[in-house]
């Protein structure tokens, strides 16, 4: 026979397990199936959609797959891990996003009709740990010095508001110069007549970043030696959010200018809100696709 | 024509004229009698067929589940051969296309993603390498067995007569260009300043305030001029939307041209420097009446504009037939 209390002391069980279940309730599936197959190898490549489903997909703030292996069902590996490969960069995520998240692999055989692949999908809950959200007050007040924080240094990410001259002249030190471009490029195979053209992506791409910042401009330097920031935002200081019609990021790896362009001059208590990918806050489900049609 | 719809002429033509349909704008220094005699332009036997052979540049095979963008496979062309060089632009048409399973993939080959109708242009003095989309082939194919369509050609160099070069543009803003070249294809260009735009919406806006008007004085409305009446008011709405449309469409360094070419001669637009050196477009925008050649900086004071004209001899088509085009 029962004791009268087993029954709250299950409820509480319950109660607190909830959050966990949920978490962990995330369904993985394939979704469109994309087979890219080119004569002369560029843009060629196989890309599954990350389908996922289940209660706690709301919390999902954002995500990232590790794939451990990818084959088709005539034998050919999809996917190997390079030496000192690291995982990619998380990357946003909300139910309703068109189109989904996915996972890229090299192309298939021809003669195959299915393929599989297996790892994990690594799930950002914020919602998880409160110490995902760092808010930094009136950082505009302290320019072109790192924000001094324990919780970015036990990240290993630094995070600088830049003046404007600091942030034209990191642009102009990080622009990569047409010998680096040349070099670059040779080393993947490209002809003479790709080189001047990649030359002159990259000048216009900088033309097209180079903007001058406005006074309605946040700039930011970001150092993020594992890929902890999950995104940079700004509030006001009574926490409400303020609105940036669009921002750019330049830079690839672990270095970052990142130019957030307000739709007004940023008020000077103005707080900067980083969210940081924690240990507590990432939730790894498994990635499982088993004989999925090839188009 | 009852009196309802006369009492709508007057309306129609004015937006007639404004549309650049009905009146011809005048060419200055030419009389009405001379633009008369060369408008009547002589049959001109076609050039013979130029000297392209037509091989597979790369091949393109996009599978996808998804429904947008759908599956489909784009063949690449290469021109070689004497004349490849001198091909401005080409396009393809595939009339057929099998893969090795027997499934035609021509089917779907009329759809052209490319712009200006599949027309892809020569670049850095590499001929043009016009693509073609057609059907998705079956996953286990390996090849296509056959190939075969019609390669047309703009060679403009084989006909003096299809490039009309007009200088100084710039200094030519809002007056029609004289030209008995142009005039014998029954083309008329002209330039136009951003005020010279102003004052063409302003006539456009005006011609829908009097039609407005008109409506508002005329009640009750007979049933039998009230459709006359929807139709100039339409048009004349529809006219506002194209300037309203050319204004948002417009960029700072961008040559707006006004243009009536009935017989829809014109091939192309290409401006160039006093050296003749090329000035970089990044396309031309067609609207109604109207042209917009986009370029990336200001067109210089002593620029030409080089208006290319289909003519008989500055066209040829090769027709081609290539078998065992291998899948990726």
């Amino acid at each position: 026979m029962s004791s009268p209390g087993r029954p709250l002391l299950c409820v509480s069980i319950l109660l607190l397990a909830i959050p966990l279940f949920a978490a962990e309730d995330v369904k993985v599936a394939a979704g469109a199936v994309e087979d890219q197959r080119s004569s002369d190898g560029r843009m060629s490549g196989l890309s599954i959609e990350i389908k996922l489903a289940g209660g706690a997909l709301a919390d999902v703030k954002a995500l990232r797959a590790r794939l451990k292996s990818a084959k088709d069902d005539v034998g050919t590996v999809l996917y190997k891990a390079a030496k000192g490969d690291k995982p990619k960069d998380f990357e946003e995520f909300s139910p309703d996003r068109r189109p989904g998240p996915r996972i890229n692999l090299s192309s298939p055989s021809r003669d195959a009709s299915t393929v599989e692949a297996s790892g994990e999908v690594d799930l950002f809950i914020p919602s998880r740990d409160p110490n995902t959200k760092q808010r930094f007050e009136k950082f505009l007040g302290r320019l072109d010095k790192p924000i001094s924080s324990s919780a970015l240094k036990s990240a290993k990410v630094e995070i600088t508001p830049l003046s404007a001259a600091a942030y034209k002249a990191r642009q102009q030190q990080n622009k990569p110069t047409k010998e680096q471009i040349t070099a670059e490029a040779k080393k993947q195979g490209a002809t003479d007549a790709e080189i001047k053209q990649a030359i002159a992506l990259v000048e216009a791409f900088s033309a097209l970043g180079g903007e001058e910042p406005s006074e309605n401009s946040v700039l930011i330097e970001t150092k993020d030696l594992d890929g902890k920031i999950i995104s940079i935002d700004l509030v006001a200081a009574d926490g409400s959010e303020l609105k940036a019609p669009s921002r750019g990021t330049s830079g690839g790896g672990e270095d970052k200018l990142v130019k957030i362009d307000l739709s007004e001059k940023p008020p000077p208590d103005a707080a900067l809100v980083v969210t940081l990918r924690t240990a507590k806050s990432v939730v790894s489900v498994p990635l499982n696709f088993k004989e999925v049609a090839l188009p | 024509m009852n009196a309802g719809s006369w009492r709508a002429a007057p309306v129609l033509v004015l937006i007639a004229c404004a549309l650049g349909t009905a009146s011809p704008m005048p060419v200055a220094g030419q009389s009405k009698k001379s633009a008369k005699k060369v408008s009547a332009s002589a049959p001109v036997a076609p050039a013979a067929p130029p000297k392209i052979q037509v091989t597979v540049d790369s091949v393109f095979d996009r599978r996808t589940t998804s429904d947008f963008p759908g599956p489909e496979l784009a063949i690449t062309f290469k021109l070689e051969g004497e004349d490849a060089a001198a091909v401005l632009s080409a396009r393809a048409n595939v009339a057929r296309a099998v893969d090795d399973t027997g499934k035609d993939l021509a089917d779907a080959s009329g759809k052209r993603t490319m712009q200006g109708e599949g027309w892809q242009q020569a670049r850095e003095k590499e001929p043009p390498t016009p693509r073609v989309i057609l059907g998705s082939p079956t996953r286990k194919a390996r090849s296509l067995t056959s190939v075969e369509g019609v390669l047309e050609t703009y060679l403009p160099t084989r006909d003096p007569a299809a490039t009309v070069r007009i200088d100084r543009v710039m200094s030519r803003k809002d007056k029609p260009f004289a030209s008995a070249a142009l005039a014998s294809q029954r083309v008329r260009i002209q330039v136009l300043s951003k005020a010279g735009l102003e004052k063409e919406k302003a006539r456009a806006e005006a011609a829908k305030k009097a039609e407005a008007a008109k409506k508002k004085k005329k009640s009750p409305k007979k049933s039998d001029s009230l459709g006359m009446e929807v139709l100039a008011e339409g048009m004349a709405d529809a006219l506002v939307g194209v300037f309203e449309r050319l204004f948002s469409n417009v960029g700072e360094n961008d040559l707006i041209l006004k243009v009536d070419d009935p017989g829809k001669k014109i091939f192309s637009f290409d401006l160039a420097g006093p050296d003749g050196a090329a000035i970089q477009s990044y396309g031309t925008t067609e609207l109604e009446g109207y042209r917009i050649v986009r370029v990336f900086e200001p067109i210089p004071e002593n620029a030409s504009l080089h208006v290319c004209l289909k003519t008989a001899r500055s066209f040829g088509e090769v027709p081609f037939s290539l078998s065992n085009v291998k899948l990726p």
